[in-house]
């Protein structure tokens, strides 16, 4: 039953949390300079040429267009296509490059974590370590570009589509300063478990531990993906850009360029949900594996 | 939410362990780090006291290094060594803007959001139900893309510069502040001393200030500040390449302004001139790397000093 009242705390605490950063970045937009002007027409349906003659309130430019996005519908871009139709297509592509880029940094960290506790050579650890530093301290994009200008780029087989989304993944997870941050939540996660006094006790008891590490680093993969959850679509960004993916970030680059207010809305708002879902599964799944974490019910 | 966070504060004591043991089992390497500290230092200061005006010579352009100059010079001619380190008087002024912001912010933030109670406001527990709320905010602001809001910025601000971005990155950083400030001072919090100071009749100002936040939070801090800085020159640096992409030119800062991100931009289009990349990387490696040692210097001083 506790879990139950845990659920139901959380799928409010989503609701809220999606509605207010909805709300905050409605605002920023519409107050920003001719913001106002582009976001009206598309969802009062007003002509542009006639924004002046009246000037709705901004509650009442917000609640048409939240109307409008709980019936699924956000509008028209500066080209006359449907949003909603573009993000479709664009969200996939921008999941693979962060999930194959949390897939990989999974890996190397793994890898790390080997060599700090066998601790055969130090010298050849050290010198490890420097070198993953200094890959850790370029940037991405300008790898990319020197990759970027094979001839993969421009093909249109699917397979080959997915392998160059593969491998922005693999840029990303391991440049702009992401793999240091995995390595250090690693090293701290293996090492709290192995403190905890219910562990020790289990030890003792000569009970199997195999499903409590086994949960630990679940909960331990979803806080990454959490925590770093917006970092990486900010790095997915100028990746997309630099490999030529139709992804969300490619949108944002052109929606800036055109300045279209209802497309940047539009991706905002998807990337905003993307976060607030991720904090929520990350909850959700915490709960699950660990009964200590349940918000009610605890003695 | 409590013990959501009590549970997750456990990981914190053992990133802070770590840095103690490093300079336990490397004096060599803490002495070392105190003097790439002073240089770091030192560099800044140069840079931003030094008046510097890049003479453009477009007879010398691309000459590779030894011949006109030490590292060569770029596609206006300028010298690379020179317009390479006189590059991080750009990050001064916006480094500053985003620490004060993210700090000033995130500290309130991490002071509501971990029930200090400097007063009793209402009948029931304000306090607790604050820190409820503070934890959605913190949700909210984890949940806004930065990079979404500087891209908003750019595109409708009339001046926009580097300093706007920086504002932006600190509003958005504070609540990783708060987040991991809060973790801490739950640990703090329910501490033998904390209750002795209580106990021995110690001001509530006093023990927040002194002991919980300037005494023991100081290695959050400091690893926080450092995190943000390393986001805000990459942030730049990758910026520059859209910017100069969608707007050309980068709106951030004067055309003749010395930047990385500038450099890297203009010599990763052309692979024959490999030297205009290869000294601010090597500049940006030795910084980024620089910083930790100075995060770790600063640590170490601290502990000493206890």
């Amino acid at each position: 039953m506790s879990f139950v009242y845990s659920l139901s705390y959380e799928l409010l605490r989503f609701v809220v949390v999606v509605w207010l950063t909805t709300l905050l970045i409605f605002t920023i937009i519409f107050y920003s300079p001719g913001g106002r002007e582009r976001i009206e027409p598309v969802f009062l349906g007003k002509s542009s040429t006639f924004t002046t003659e009246i000037k709705y309130g901004y509650w009442q430019v917000y609640s048409a267009w939240s109307l409008r996005i709980l019936h699924a519908d956000m509008g028209f871009d500066n080209y006359h296509d449907d949003v909603l139709s573009r993000l479709k297509t664009a969200i996939p592509r921008s999941i693979g490059i962060i999930g194959f880029a949390v897939f990989f940094s999974l890996i190397w960290s793994s890898f790390v974590i080997i060599f700090d506790n066998i601790k055969i050579n130090l010298v050849f650890g050290r010198i490890t370590m420097i070198f993953l530093f200094a890959i850790f301290s370029l940037p991405a994009y300008v790898i990319g570009r020197y990759i970027g200008f094979s001839s993969l780029l421009f093909t249109n087989s699917e397979i080959m589509y997915w392998y160059i989304i593969a491998l922005a993944g693999l840029l990303l997870s391991l440049f702009d300063g992401y793999y240091n941050e995995v390595t250090q939540a690693t090293k701290s996660q293996i090492g709290s478990i192995r403190t905890e006094a219910y562990y020790l006790m289990l030890i003792v008891k000569g009970a199997k531990t195999w499903r409590h590490i086994r949960n630990a680093v679940f909960i331990y993969i979803s806080h990454l993906m959490f925590m770093r959850i917006a970092v990486l679509i900010g790095g997915s960004v100028i990746l997309e850009y630099v490999f030529n993916i139709r992804g969300l970030g490619d949108l944002l680059i052109q929606s800036a360029r055109t300045r279209d207010s209802n497309l940047l809305l539009g991706i905002a708002l998807t990337m905003g949900l993307i976060v607030a879902l991720m904090q929520f599964s990350h909850r959700i799944m915490s709960m699950v594996l660990d009964p200590r974490l349940r918000n009610v019910g605890k003695i | 939410m409590q013990i959501f966070e009590e549970v997750q504060s456990k990981t914190i004591n053992i990133v802070e362990a770590d840095t103690k043991q490093f300079h336990l089992a490397n004096p060599i390497q803490a002495k070392l780090s105190y003097w790439q500290s002073l240089t770091i230092v030192a560099w800044f200061l140069l840079a931003a006291l030094i008046p510097y005006a890049p003479k453009v010579n477009y007879q010398l352009k691309n000459s590779p290094p030894f011949e006109s100059s030490l590292l060569g010079r770029d596609g206006s001619g300028r010298d690379v060594l020179v317009h390479g380190v006189m590059a991080v008087r750009l990050y001064i002024l916006p480094i500053v803007i985003m620490l004060g912001v993210a700090f000033g912010i995130g500290l309130i933030l991490a002071m509501l959001g971990a029930e200090l109670r400097p007063i009793r406001i209402l009948w029931f527990d304000a306090w607790k139900a604050s820190a409820g709320i503070i934890s959605v905010i913190l949700d909210i602001l984890e949940a806004l893309p930065g990079i979404v809001i500087v891209l908003i910025l750019v595109t409708n601000l009339e001046h926009p510069n580097l300093n706007w971005v920086a504002m932006i990155l600190g509003v958005i950083g504070s609540a990783k502040v708060a987040r991991e400030l809060i973790l801490k001072i739950r640990v703090l919090k329910s501490s033998d001393f904390i209750d002795g100071a209580i106990a021995s009749g110690v001001s509530w100002w006093q023990i927040v200030f002194k002991h919980i936040l300037y005494r023991n939070s100081f290695t959050v801090l400091v690893n926080q500040a450092i995190n943000l800085i390393i986001l805000l020159i990459l942030l730049e640096i990758s910026f520059t390449y859209i910017a100069d992409t969608v707007w050309s030119p980068c709106i951030l800062y004067p055309p003749d302004f010395p930047s990385w991100g500038k450099m890297i931009f203009e010599g990763s289009a052309n692979l024959s001139t490999w030297w205009i990349v290869a000294w601010p990387m090597f500049l940006l490696f030795l910084l980024l790397n620089s910083f930790r040692y100075i995060g770790n210097t600063v640590i170490r001083i601290r502990e000493e000093a206890k």
